[in-house]
């Protein structure tokens, strides 16, 4: 966990908590493990595939969710209850990921990078929905890991001036992932002999250079310092370090929060494409059209949001953002012209995914440099993770046209983001100011 | 009770506290949800089906999903014989509307748009018939009916959520951020949370 350049916490989901305060106080004092600009500037490009990729792979199953059901045959019900072990998924990835501090940096990235690697191929073989939710699972895993020990390792070999810009070109390409799969659909790649197989396919040949690559990748400094002993290790902290009484409050806050925003978010960008297609009558063109068109202007709205939230502070920029949010995607489930549904879908990104940045600052600056990873690890793979599991199954369920409670995916969507409403009201009741406060200041 | 224990206690009933949430939720949507299939989604799975009868490796799970929910003698009418659809699902673009009921039975308006080619089919409404044994069935296709168009077209959606629901939904939400204010209070250092 760090702050960039202009005081913005950035939170490094998933990331071990056991050597995060050793890497702000400096390099470790061995010429033969000095690293270059070079090898920096490799090491960024090699990782931000595991960030991009982590967009692309949530992205196809969003944006295909129409044709990976006609091959399956299944209900809305049962994709939406597939998403369940898919997503959890990169809850155990958590764990996963916290391997590293045993066996290293390198060969956990590398590791993570062969696995995910076999089981998104794997995916493109799946005979049914089971065996796809299977792979798609074990992907997860892997991918969530690879995400998670990148981020450590930019956190530990970037020097302090440089790690927020580092992270923020991460989350960047996670970005450009989604976008990916939008040229991919607009070039009509699901229309081929293996359909939306490809995709998945299409995912395999980068990662496979990158591994080659991924070689030239050193062990990081403060790993082998600690293993040679040159530095004492921290003592890992215990998984629930962060519930103790004194930072309990803030944990449930935070937590909460960003699971009241994750359940409807997650529940609505699963589901658009497949609204757009079945209730609004959308080709798979024009779906591909809005996703490129929306994801690459409304992801200005990552960059308004880091420097709203400095200029006017957390919380106002918070509840705008919570408020724009809600307001665009009923507006996008609910409108049916095409043109209005444009607009609010480029809002809804806008607000919706923009507020990134101030839900990261959430999650890291409330809490103590020694609890801040354990923390942001919680918020990230456990309540936030609640959104990605709970959000797309209650869509599947309640939207069924079949059988479902409700009968369709945009009623269902409107009716979810009303839970965003406590969430804006626990910001503006209990969330304290942090702008301009220096963290120690904000922990005392 | 060391404080390790006593935070392993508390993660433990949290633990089974949101369990119970979930299985009550679930319980929830169960009795609220429908247990009897709405023509539209019985509509919209056969028009699926009949659009898979050109699609390579489910053309004959295909043909099986198409004669459960309806006639097989209609898939001619809506892909016209003689059109090479590379191996793909015949429709590009699908979608059914609200069923009306009209002259003794149900009917579903749909539009299809075919990958290669065109049809007279296109858009119509598919007559549906409920079967005591089988649920409901499509019988026929039919021309446009006046009132019975598809969502993009003007009409309206398979199934609305009434309005009252949205006011239910603003209530249930109203409890949601009574509980987790309650819950970020009892989290307090001096809360009533076993600490």
């Amino acid at each position: 966990m760090t702050t960039d350049e202009a005081g913005l916490a950035t939170v490094a989901p998933g990331v071990p908590g056991d050597f995060e305060e050793a890497s702000f106080t400096g390099p470790v004092d061995d010429p033969s493990l000095e690293r270059d600009d070079a090898y920096l500037r490799l090491l960024l490009w090699l990782l931000v595939s595991a960030a991009f990729f982590e967009g692309y792979d949530s992205s196809i199953l969003a944006l295909l969710l129409p044709n990976i059901q006609s091959t399956f045959h299944v209900s809305e019900a049962v994709l939406g209850i597939t998403r369940i072990p898919i997503e959890l998924g990169l809850f155990v990835a958590f764990f996963v990921a916290r391997l590293s501090d045993r066996v290293g940096r390198r060969p956990m990235l590398l590791w993570s990078v062969v696995g995910y690697t076999l089981f998104t191929a794997l995916t493109a073989f799946s005979w049914d929905i089971w065996s796809f939710a299977f792979f798609q699972f074990a992907s997860r895993v892997f991918l969530g890991a690879e995400y998670a020990v990148g981020v450590t390792m930019i956190v530990e070999e970037f020097p302090a001036a440089r790690r927020g810009r580092a992270l923020g070109t991460l989350l960047t390409f996670a970005a450009l992932g989604t976008i990916a799969v939008g040229v991919l659909l607009g070039a009509g790649v699901q229309d081929g002999p293996l359909e939306w197989r490809a995709f998945y396919l299409v995912g395999l040949a980068p990662l496979l250079v990158l591994s080659f690559y991924r070689r030239r990748i050193k062990e990081t400094r403060r790993f082998l310092a600690v293993r040679s002993g040159r530095i004492a290790s921290d003592p890992e902290p215990s998984m629930l370090e962060a519930w103790q009484p004194r930072y309990r409050r803030n944990l449930v806050l935070v937590g909460l929060v960003h699971m009241l925003r994750s359940i409807p978010l997650f529940g609505s960008t699963a589901w658009w494409a497949f609204y757009a297609e079945r209730e609004r009558g959308f080709s798979t063109g024009r779906v591909a059209v809005y996703i490129i068109c929306a994801y690459g202007l409304g992801c200005v709205g990552y960059y308004v949001c880091g420097r709203a939230m400095e200029r006017f502070g957390r919380r106002p920029t918070a509840l705008v953002y919570f408020a724009g949010g809600i307001t665009f995607s009923i507006l996008l489930f609910q409108s049916t012209s095409p043109s209005v549904q444009f607009v609010a879908l480029l809002l809804a990104v806008f607000f919706g995914l923009g507020m990134g940045p101030v839900m990261s600052a959430f999650a890291t600056e409330l809490f103590p440099t020694e609890v801040r990873g354990q923390a942001a690890a919680w918020v990230r793979n456990v309540f936030e993770i609640a959104g990605y599991v709970f959000g797309p199954a209650l869509v599947g369920i309640l939207g069924d046209h079949t059988n479902g409670a409700i009968g369709n995916v945009g009623d269902t969507v409107s009716l979810l983001m009303v839970l965003q409403i406590p969430g804006l009201w626990l910001v503006w009741k209990y969330m304290p100011e942090m702008r301009g406060r220096e963290l120690e200041e904000i922990s005392a | 009770m060391s404080q390790g224990d006593s935070l392993r206690r508390g993660f433990l009933v949290g633990l089974l506290a949101t369990a119970i949430v979930f299985v009550l939720l679930g319980g929830l949507i169960g009795v609220f949800g429908t247990t009897e299939d709405r023509p539209e989604g019985v509509a919209e799975r056969w028009l699926t089906a009949v659009g898979d009868t050109t699609r390579s490796g489910v053309k004959g799970d295909a043909g099986t999903r198409v004669a459960d929910h309806g006639d097989p003698s209609l898939v001619a009418a809506l892909i016209p014989a003689g059109i090479d659809m590379h191996g793909k699902s015949a429709f590009s673009e699908l979608e059914v509307g609200k069923a009306i009921r009209r002259d003794g039975g149900l009917q579903v308006p749909y539009h299809v748009a075919l990958r290669e080619g065109s049809t007279t089919a296109g858009q119509g409404v598919l007559s549906m018939v409920k079967d005591p044994q089988r649920g409901w069935q499509v019988r026929a296709l039919g021309p446009p009916v006046a009132g019975a168009t598809v969502p993009s077209k003007g009409g309206s959606a398979v199934s609305k959520a009434p309005g009252v629901l949205y006011l239910a939904a603003l209530v249930i939400g109203l409890f949601v951020a009574i509980g987790c204010s309650r819950l970020v209070r009892a989290a307090e250092p001096s809360g009533s949370l076993p600490a």
